[in-house]
């Protein structure tokens, strides 16, 4: 209990830190921001000894932003009142060409993107010298990522043909490391 | 990070994350508004039912005439389920496949178990409604969008730093709105991160398994669930009632530290019936350790969840972490407060996009009348179940429609919203009024009297946050 105080006092000071450091008022700003984020590490460590490992990590992730919530309501900063409404418009049904590029976009993201990062993820952890069930883990928490992964850079590349062809060429090398096992 | 990223990045990756956050926003707001409210099921399941009756030990005599009384009233059940009283649900119950009946302190058989809308709101953040195998793939594949989203999310965001603390409110409607979701959106994504990868784990490993099978498995999907989660004893005994009791009875000489807080019954009544007593460690994240018995209570093994392989104890520790039912109430709050913040984010992102566009159409009151029609939407579906005893889900989506409509006909953002907020805060509070006629002083126990409370809390922020009449008659006369 006495170390999860000490590590909840630390995440407060490790936001201090981080909000002096970013307000740039102090004289040693320099050494705030490293120091803010060692003392959340810091916080992390009590929290660990408090609750163990599991816990421990869990509690630094959750309570160190909240501290950091709490410094961005002390920084409010309330406007004054502006109004100023949109002209209000029918809605216009997009042009075909725009509606076909979306639905293109989204079977690159969804089925070609999900297809591809299952066997990326299955082939990545073939090659680990891992006990099954850790693979089969690892799999399951790492897919999603690469699928996100995957997804952002189909829609964050300008040429949309050039995400498809390495996502599908990713996904069939690795579907023929998946099959040839 | 400005220097580490270039324009033309940041500029790709914000246009990403609007293409994501408009792809999945919709329905990603609805997963994380029931599931912030899905947090507290348990106290929402006391909350729907207070007239049960509430201890926190059962003596084993009562617990095993009350199994064989329920399994005498079930047709053919292949599985029974044994919920113990625990800590943070003093209440027992035994199901079959049929249906569960809460039991008296005696052993008696109490009240059918019945919380309708509790199951209406846990299912709306599993599977949205739609048909369950499909809609538990979709909430999967936004859980691997969030991934996206963050990822994007970061890269589109070069002033991370700069901007940390930064909250400008009632300015602009576009500065505000980004300030909000990028302030919740940057400090909480170590959560959010976790959260949807523990969420997509729920739908995506039935089709990782479809890639998983021919990698590991020769093929044999079947195989996959016994190697992770553990095998099925291998028995052949003569027909008998499971021995819950004398199963149970062993838990403090096998595992002294865990607490048994369900007993499942497999293959009930045939010749390979066996029990498991699923325990809790207090200090690990795995739902439970899962002790194995045969049908006469002999104890055989343990899966090994809390010791074993590390695969096998974090696969198991997906749903704690992922509905912050561990560490005691206070994380449930946080897990609240969290939620709640990811769903402003959802909402905010989408207002972001409406305030850059120079006109509003009929998307705009579409869209405010879905997100405030959504808290009013369970709440009138908590009215009807609790005064009429009738739950739909097709009233909770009728009221998303109609909310949404009524938002098009009135067609001002302010005067829509006033309204809306104000409905809801006038659900709420006959919501708590009909609880309190329903269940007279059962509403005072101190769960149903805290669920009141908070609903009442919620019901005056929605009064607060509902346009002023000098912000209505502003806006009247800015047209």
């Amino acid at each position: 209990m006495t170390y999860g105080l000490i590590g909840v006092v630390a995440a407060a000071a490790s936001i201090i830190c981080l909000y002096l450091s970013w307000q740039k008022r102090f004289p040693l700003q320099r050494w705030l921001m490293p120091a803010g984020w060692l003392v959340a590490i810091v916080s992390g460590l009590f929290f660990i000894i408090s609750s163990g490992a599991e816990f421990g990590v869990a509690y630094v992730f959750m309570i160190v932003p909240l501290m950091a919530w709490f410094a961005v309501l002390y920084n409010l900063e309330i406007k004054r009142k502006h109004i100023r409404s949109n002209e209000t418009v029918n809605f216009v049904v997009p042009a075909t060409r725009t509606i076909l590029r979306h639905i293109a976009l989204f079977f690159i993201v969804a089925p070609l993107a999900g297809t591809a990062s299952a066997y990326v993820s299955v082939a990545l952890a073939l090659l680990l010298p891992w006990s099954t069930v850790n693979a089969v883990v690892l799999i399951v928490l790492i897919a999603p990522l690469i699928w996100g992964l995957a997804s952002w850079w189909a829609c964050a590349d300008p040429n949309r043909y050039r995400p498809a062809l390495w996502i599908s060429a990713a996904g069939l090398i690795s579907a023929a490391v998946v099959y040839s096992q | 990070m400005k220097q580490l990223l270039s324009p033309a990045l940041v500029k790709n990756s914000l246009s990403s994350h609007s293409w994501l956050g408009l792809l999945v926003g919709i329905m990603m707001y609805l997963v994380c508004l029931s599931g912030t409210l899905a947090v507290f099921y348990q106290e929402f399941e006391r909350w729907e039912q207070p007239t049960v009756e509430e201890f926190r030990t059962l003596p084993s005599e009562e617990l095993q005439n009350a199994y064989r009384t329920v399994l005498a009233q079930s047709g053919e059940t292949h599985h029974m389920y044994v919920s113990l009283p625990s800590a943070t649900m003093p209440r027992a119950s035994i199901s079959s496949d049929d249906g569960g009946w809460f039991l008296n302190s005696d052993g008696s058989l109490g009240e059918k178990v019945s919380h309708e809308w509790t199951h209406l709101l846990t299912e709306l953040h599993i599977f949205l409604h739609l048909p369950e195998n499909f809609g538990v793939i979709v909430v999967s594949i936004l859980g691997a969008m969030l991934c996206g989203l963050i990822i994007s999310g970061f890269l589109a965001h070069p002033r991370l730093f700069r901007d940390a603390f930064t909250l400008r409110l009632k300015g602009s409607k576009h500065l505000e709105q980004a300030d909000i979701h990028n302030r919740l959106s940057v400090w909480g994504s170590p959560f959010y991160l976790m959260i949807a990868i523990t969420g997509a784990y729920f739908g995506l490993a039935l089709l990782l398994s479809l890639v998983v099978a021919p990698a590991f498995f020769d093929g044999k999907t079947d195989d996959i669930i016994p190697a992770v989660f553990g095998a099925e004893p291998t028995l052949d005994q003569a027909p008998h009632t499971a021995e819950v009791a004398k199963a149970l009875a062993q838990m403090p000489t096998i595992a002294p530290e865990a607490t048994p807080f369900y007993i499942t019954v497999e293959d009930v009544g045939s010749a390979e019936q066996y029990i498991i007593v699923g325990a809790q460690h207090h200090d690990r994240l795995i739902y439970a350790e899962q002790y194995q018995f045969d049908g006469m209570g002999n104890y055989l093994n343990k899966i090994g969840f809390s010791d074993g392989e590390a695969g096998r104890q974090a696969i198991f520790s997906v749903y704690r972490l992922h509905f912050g039912h561990y560490g005691g109430f206070f994380v449930k709050v946080l897990y609240g407060i969290f939620g709640l913040a990811l769903t402003v984010v959802s909402v905010s992102g989408i207002n972001i996009w409406f305030a850059r566009r120079k006109s509003r159409d009929a998307l705009n009151n579409l869209w405010l009348g879905f997100v405030w029609g959504a808290p009013l939407a369970l709440s009138a579906t908590a009215i009807s179940q609790l005064v009429f005893h009738f739950h739909s889900i097709a009233l909770f989506w009728f009221c998303l429609l109609a909310c949404s409509s009524l938002a098009q006909v009135i067609n001002k953002e302010l005067l829509a919203k006033a309204l809306l907020l104000k409905l809801n805060a006038a659900a709420l509070i006959g919501l708590v009024i009909a609880y309190g006629v329903q269940f007279n002083s059962h509403a005072l126990q101190l769960i149903p009297l805290a669920v009141n409370i908070s609903l009442v809390a919620i019901a005056i922020i929605f009064l607060r946050m509902a346009p002023s009449k000098a912000a209505l008659e502003a806006a009247r006369s800015a047209h």
